[in-house]
């Protein structure tokens, strides 16, 4: 593949991202929009959800959709995930932001992702990159709220 | 945005509010073997009449009825992977609430007389 050369499908390649591992895969998502990285909050399911709505928490005193971050990338993971960290995101939306919980099994370091070697990828990826010889999938939180 | 009563009842593992206003009658689920009857842990029937028409909510347990809640609108996020319709939702002793319009219900809370019955 070639790489990802479309500029207005990619964020500002300045920027840091914070890598979470979920299951065997290693996402990133962009360091401005971490809100927090808490323990796994408790989530409770929405009958007729999508497979990648999670459910919902209550964080910061505001109910909190959870999203399976597996489930969002791709990302193989086990029959009974345990998920014990949540990664709490910023979402752009037509009206302002939200908040958005990725439930993950853990952030492991910020990186700077040089935009310009990623590999094109669809859904709620901006890219994939190369962080050593780890494929890493970059994920754009505003796709989550629809926006961008 | 506050907003008037709610019936809260808890169902599928999520916990839910219909406005009171709309509740005509709480009884009894299906007696296990009997038509009808839930296999999933229902254990009671919520009547709804009003706008909604006749229509059966399935229910495990019923909370109570609370005013006063702080609703919000559905976030983007919840209106793209939850398919159903609400009318906002609210926190009720820190866990999160999902208040129903009475003209949408989701279908898997249905037991009776809803779009498909």
């Amino acid at each position: 593949m070639e790489p990802h050369n479309s500029p207005e499908t990619r964020p500002a390649p300045s920027a840091g991202h914070l890598l979470v591992r979920v299951g065997e895969q290693i996402c990133a998502v962009p360091v401005g929009a971490v809100r927090r990285v808490v323990r796994a909050l408790t989530v409770h399911p929405l009958p007729g959800a999508r497979a990648e709505l999670a459910g919902l928490a209550e964080f910061a005193g505001e109910p909190l959709p959870v999203l399976d971050l597996g489930r969002l990338i791709g990302a193989p993971i086990g029959p009974h995930p345990l998920f014990p960290v949540t990664v709490v995101v910023w979402s752009r939306t037509a009206d302002g932001r939200e908040a958005i919980g990725l439930a993950a099994d853990e952030a492991l370091e910020v990186v700077d992702l040089s935009a310009s070697s990623w590999l094109p990828a669809a859904g709620f990826l901006v890219g994939e990159a190369l962080v050593g010889d780890q494929v890493v999938r970059v994920l754009d939180p505003d796709q989550l709220g629809g926006g961008s | 945005m506050t907003s008037g009563s709610f019936l809260l009842f808890h169902r599928g593992g999520g916990l839910w509010g219909i406005d009171s206003g709309q509740v005509v009658r709480i009884g009894p689920g299906p007696a296990p073997g009997e038509t009808g009857a839930a296999t999933d842990g229902e254990t009671l029937r919520v009547e709804l009449a009003g706008a909604a028409g006749p229509v059966v909510l399935a229910a495990d347990r019923v909370e109570g009825v609370v005013a006063g809640l702080a609703v919000r609108p559905l976030s983007t996020a919840l209106r793209t992977f939850w398919p159903e319709t609400g009318c906002g939702v609210a926190l009720y002793s820190g866990r999160p609430v999902i208040l129903l319009d009475p003209l949408h219900l989701p279908l898997p809370l249905v037991a009776s007389g809803g779009p498909d019955a």
